[in-house]
């Protein structure tokens, strides 16, 4: 790459080494603006996905703007015999340029290439026909295949999303992320219908096992000034680890949370304790030998995923719950992918106590001040 | 690359085409023969060059054969200073040392290691390797340092397989795993996980492969639980051994059976000691609640829920009538006061 046409882009995102185009998103948007953004990046098209990926190598760093044919709204994929939010799914891409060694995406997908897809004119055709009944609701997110902000620097995608979605009154979209990126908030047109969202964890786990993302304090500052601008904030302590002086770890992170903003500015936190697909655990053992949680006391759930064994969860659980009650918070705590005895037992309610999950954080996500 | 292997005439498979790599192979013999026929006494091969990797005790109908039909094919040597060096045709020289034959060789140029141990694979290339033949052709291969990747396409290995990662892990290994080759080839799936352990880990592990014959889930479950336990104790594999006394059952009085369930389940607690206590606790109170009944009770759900399967089986109406009034035996018993499984504790 020509060092003096280096795009300045933020310290977690490294530039990509190639850039594939898809032929029929070469005029798109997204394209132009990436194309743009990265001057000095070689690009080509794409004609056959495969071929460059072995040219390229699985690991190389590469930005795939394609397009995309499957569907662009979905269910969460959830898990069998425990709770989901119920949340919909807006498909905006997939892989993360961040390396949490924890990642299911290293497990969930073959080869590390950042997939954008390019064709946002299908995606809003899909939107339009989902949401063209007003009275119906959705709490949608686009942080379930990737980090939703971590390529906003190059692609400004979720700017366009949320100008896309400012007609659209009756859809909450949260954005879930690690980093501190807040371009895309000059583009909303009512911060009641966004969710700025982030993943929290314990200041060494971040420092050590989420390696890319911003910090903690940064994650909290750029949450407080959410705030400011009017948004309500959301919150997901997911995934909880279990390591020696967890309590310390995680006290701290509670006490940096509520430096930063009160109960009252966060429509819902989740709680969500290291889980994840069976495959997971070489690839994580290979990739990153210094995770030693992995050898924590993972049994089997009764969804076929792997998870803390129960007692060892709901000390963390209930430890946390704990700080967060003190510093306010109540009714909108909800675990992610738990059973009801462990709601009954840790929060003292159940999803049914409630109204069911997906409908309280639904009124949760449209509640105003 | 298995399209070409599929259709290669040399590698046995069905089509006329030579597929690149043994087309290689075919020059690499024309270069490196000389075409002089030699009638050799067994007495004047004096060594079996190490390029015979694959060497082998003759079977006694290849003898007969012989016998009956004379050597139809011609054996490799190369010539050293008073005699020759076999460098293909093993069972061919054995079988005819054994009978008293004079011997028909072809001669090939002084070469290197390599290149003979190229010729020797293509003089045996419609055999079809097990894993410890693949595992004996690769180690021999290896030292050389050249690119693995025509040997593993002469032996049939797909690139990239995973079969190919195994392969290359477990040559890392000492020469000694491959005698647990023998007796269980499965074991190949453990390379990477071995291969992962420094060598006094492995020396440490060898006996235990050496010892006993595991099963390969049982295998795979060792390697799991060592590196687990000694992770979670943070101490080395060494002193892992010894605090958990792995290293007396091996040489005890047990049944290899016992020995295998004895070390997989000190090494179970080590690594999971909290499962272990709740599920030695449940296993206590389930069976002080249904023994002596007609009755089974089990807990399937890894302590995730406190549910409880209760099982009976029956032949004849007295025999259900019995179960019922047992069962409502152990619902009012004093074992039911504390539910038997609890996890929420």
């Amino acid at each position: 790459m020509n060092d003096a046409q280096a795009p300045s882009l933020p310290a977690y995102l490294d530039p990509p080494r190639h850039i594939l185009v898809d032929p029929e998103v070469i005029h798109s948007q997204v394209t132009a603006r990436v194309l743009s953004r990265l001057p000095g990046t070689p690009w080509s098209l794409c004609r056959d996905y495969q071929e460059h990926l072995q040219e390229h190598g699985p690991g190389a760093r590469i930005l795939y703007l394609k397009n995309y044919k499957g569907r662009f709204m979905r269910f969460c994929p959830g898990t069998s015999r425990y709770h989901c939010c119920g949340y919909r799914i807006i498909h905006i891409g997939e892989n993360c340029p961040l390396r949490c060694s924890y990642c299911i995406l290293q497990a969930y997908f073959q080869d590390r290439v950042l997939k954008v897809w390019a064709n946002q004119q299908d995606l809003y055709r899909e939107l339009k026909q989902h949401l063209a009944d007003e009275k119906k609701l959705f709490r949608a997110g686009t942080g379930e295949f990737t980090d939703s902000l971590a390529l906003e620097a190059i692609t400004g995608y979720t700017g366009d999303l949320v100008s896309f979605l400012g007609d659209y009154p009756n859809v909450c979209l949260e954005l879930k992320s690690k980093i501190a990126d807040l371009g895309w908030m000059q583009m909303v047109s009512d911060p009641a219908r966004v969710l700025p969202a982030w993943s929290v964890n314990a200041p060494e786990i971040i420092a050590q096992h989420e390696k890319g993302s911003a910090g903690l304090q940064e994650r909290m500052q750029a949450a407080r000034e959410c705030v400011r601008q009017g948004f309500r904030i959301c919150l997901h302590f997911d995934p909880i680890i279990y390591y020696p002086g967890w309590q310390k770890g995680y006290a701290r992170a509670v006490e940096t949370i509520f430096d930063h903003v009160s109960a009252g500015d966060i429509a819902y936190m989740s709680l969500g304790s290291f889980r994840f697909m069976p495959e997971l655990e070489k690839i994580l053992m290979r990739n990153h030998p210094g995770a030693d949680y992995i050898y924590n006391e993972f049994i089997y759930g009764m969804d076929g995923k792997k998870r803390l064994l129960l007692p060892l969860r709901l000390k963390q659980f209930r430890f946390l719950v704990q700080k967060l009650k003190k510093a306010g918070m109540s009714e909108n705590m909800y675990f992610c992918m738990e059973s009801e005895q462990v709601w009954k037992d840790v929060l003292g309610y159940t999803p049914g106590d409630l109204g069911g999950l997906d409908n309280h954080l639904l009124r949760l996500s449209f509640q105003t001040r | 690359m298995n399209q070409k292997l599929s259709s290669c005439k040399l590698h046995g498979r069905s089509g006329q085409k030579v597929c690149a790599a043994c087309l290689n192979i075919i020059q690499v013999n024309k270069t490196m023969l000389i075409h002089t026929p030699l009638t050799l006494k067994p007495s004047q091969i004096l060594e079996v060059d190490p390029c015979i990797f694959w060497a082998e005790k003759c079977p006694q109908p290849f003898i007969d054969s012989l016998q009956d039909l004379g050597q139809l094919q011609p054996v490799l040597v190369r010539k050293i200073s008073a005699g020759y060096s076999l460098v293909a045709g093993y069972k061919r020289f054995q079988a005819l040392k054994s009978l008293g034959r004079k011997i028909y060789a072809l001669q090939v140029k002084d070469t290197g290691p390599w290149e003979k141990g190229l010729i020797y694979l293509s003089s045996n290339l419609t055999r079809m390797p097990d894993t410890l033949m693949m595992v004996r052709a690769l180690r021999y291969f290896q030292p050389p340092g050249q690119d693995l990747q025509q040997i593993c396409h002469l032996l049939g290995i797909s690139r990239g397989s995973r079969q190919q990662k195994q392969l290359q892990a477990w040559i890392t290994l000492p020469s000694a795993w491959d005698r647990t080759l023998e007796h269980n080839p499965q074991l190949l799936t453990c390379a990477p996980d071995l291969a992962g352990l420094n060598s006094e880990e492995q020396d440490l592990l060898l006996p235990f492969f050496l010892d006993l014959g595991w099963s390969l889930n049982n295998a795979r479950n060792f390697l799991d639980l060592v590196i687990r336990a000694q992770k979670s104790r943070h101490t080395a594999i060494r002193e892992m051994l010894l605090q958990l006394q792995l290293d007396r059952i091996l040489p005890g009085d047990l049944s290899p059976k016992d020995k295998i369930r004895a070390i997989l389940d000190n090494l179970g607690r080590a690594a999971y000691p909290n499962y272990f206590r709740l599920r030695d606790q449940a296993r206590k109170n389930i069976n002080s609640l249904v023994s002596g009944t007609l009755w089974n009770c089990i807990h399937a759900d890894n302590f995730e829920s406190p549910a409880l399967e209760l099982r009976v089986r029956v032949q004849n109406r007295d025999e259900l009538h019995q179960a019922a009034r047992q069962l409502s035996s152990i619902v009012d018993s004093e074992h039911m006061h504390t539910w038997p499984v609890y996890p929420h504790e």
